[in-house]
């Protein structure tokens, strides 16, 4: 859905893209069922079927193609109850070159008691001029269980694009039964393309990922995920593992040179901390 | 500030703060590596977070306020290894400072957080704090180097010295700085704090 913003100083009135979705999903005997489903404007979720009726897939799709500065999404997830929910996009999000304004994508997730919620978009683009601030709230209760995974890659490479400048701000607040327990910050500003080349940030590659599995300190499996997810992430890669008051938080960080790199390197992490059940189609390699 | 020099008992010099893994793996080979690294990670990086967290519970009087200092600083730290630095360090120097202190700090807190806590009790700004905190930093990495790679204290007092302008800056920015500006881009930083975990010889516990 288009919206009009700000007049600029030309006196030409942007269109600015607006939407919102949420949806619920609850446990009925063995399997996971939407409970509701609201969408607005250019946000929309479709729910492919899949086989295993354990749980459910919500695609989001951005019917606007791509994000620019000034247009706001919001998304909001909840699994309720030992219901699982898994969540990708149907496409990768194009952060365009943003004339004016910053684009804000909010994403709330809320995982129950039992539940499990698996938050697996495709990659995130950044053109060049971008500017795009992410907030991505998660609140836990009691024994559920979310694994998060955002890939980036900067500029389309084989395209023969790079990211200059720009602003992408990506900032995680999460919670477990209302204790904060985990914040991500990431930021990328001004001279990017200078940025990217320090060896303290990317040496030079082009494409990153952040993965975040959380479960209760006390769950058995995670011990057992570590070193195997350190040998996955490789040279370019690192893993840890540690607790935050009851919360265990299994951190891992990639990078690649380019974004299919990258996904050669997700996909075993990400079916290791995902239990081996099937991804999303769209993470099939 | 007798609180951030390398002779007040925090235990400084065992973390290296992944430095030892960016050595290890060869990212950080001569002191031009050695001060970009340092630069890049006090500008955008782990311990531009830190800033803005003295920063912040420097100002912090009210309880509440505290409580999320604390919090936000816990959460915001990046593996195992860093969280461990961080909290061991903030718990080690409560303990050492109480004798300056007029009031009941909490036993726990990141490093960042105790000081700042401590330096707004005792009425030492905010400014001259982080510019103590940066350079106390940037004088326990080049402690580190010097152990763990060929630099000699020529180098070492080089890269101190070009390290300045930096630091000046950086602390100038986080004196305004508030929680919103939160930020970090040194990804292959926090990933070599992470694969010290499993280096194979180490001297530091970070």
């Amino acid at each position: 859905m288009l919206t009009e913003a700000a007049t600029d100083q030309a006196g030409h009135t942007p269109q600015r893209s607006r939407g919102s979705a949420r949806v619920t999903v609850n446990r009925q005997q063995s399997r996971t069922k939407l409970e509701d489903l609201f969408q607005q404007g250019c946000a929309r979720v479709r729910f492919p079927k899949i086989f295993d009726e354990q749980r459910l897939e919500a695609v989001m799709i951005n019917t606007a193609g791509g994000i620019t500065g000034g247009d706001e999404l919001n998304w909001a997830f909840t699994a309720k109850r030992d219901s699982s929910l898994t969540v990708t996009s149907q496409a990768c999000e194009r952060l365009y070159r943003s004339s004016g304004g910053v684009a804000q994508i909010d994403v709330h997730l809320n995982v129950e008691s039992g539940a499990k919620l698996c938050w697996v978009p495709q990659e995130t683009i950044l053109f060049d001029g971008c500017s795009a601030h992410r907030k991505i709230k998660v609140d836990i209760e009691g024994d559920g269980r979310i694994l998060l995974v955002e890939p980036v890659v900067f500029g389309r490479a084989a395209m023969g694009e790079a990211v200059k400048s720009g602003s992408f701000r990506d900032n995680w607040q999460i919670r477990h039964n209302g204790q904060l327990v985990h914040v991500e910050a990431n930021c990328f500003e001004e001279d990017i393309k200078n940025l990217l080349q320090e060896k303290a940030v990317l040496d030079g590659n082009i494409a990153m990922a952040t993965v975040l599995l959380l479960a209760p300190s006390s769950a058995a499996d995670l011990e057992g995920k570590i070193s195997r997810a350190q040998k996955i992430v490789g040279s370019r890669g690192g893993a840890s593992l540690w607790t935050v008051g009851s919360t265990g938080k299994l951190l891992a960080r990639v990078v690649a040179g380019s974004g299919y790199d990258l996904r050669k390197i997700l996909v075993p992490l990400m079916g290791l901390l995902n239990d081996d059940a099937a991804l999303p189609k769209s993470w099939a390699f | 500030m007798t609180w951030l020099s390398p002779a007040f008992p925090i235990g400084g010099f065992s973390y290296s703060h992944g430095l030892e893994a960016a050595i290890a793996n060869g990212t950080v080979i001569n002191r031009v590596g050695l001060h970009d690294w340092i630069k890049t990670l006090i500008s955008v990086g782990s311990v531009w977070n830190d800033c803005v967290l003295l920063g912040q519970a420097h100002s912090a009087i009210m309880p509440e306020n505290r409580a999320y200092c604390l919090a936000m600083a816990e959460a915001l730290a990046g593996s195992k290894e860093r969280h461990l630095e961080t909290m061991k360090q903030g718990a080690a120097f409560l303990s050492a400072a109480r004798e300056w202190l007029s009031e009941d700090l909490p036993q726990v807190a990141a490093l960042p957080v105790a000081v700042g806590f401590a330096a707004q009790l005792n009425g030492i700004s905010k400014h001259e704090t982080l510019v103590a905190y940066l350079q106390a930093f940037a004088t326990n990495q080049l402690q580190a180097a010097l152990r763990l790679m060929p630099l000699g204290q020529t180098n070492s007092l080089w890269v101190q010295k070009t390290l300045e302008e930096a630091i000046l800056n950086v602390a100038a920015k986080a004196l305004n700085s508030s929680f919103d500006d939160f930020g970090s881009s040194t990804v292959f930083a926090e990933i070599a704090a992470m694969q010290h975990e499993t280096l194979r010889s180490r001297i530091f516990r970070s």
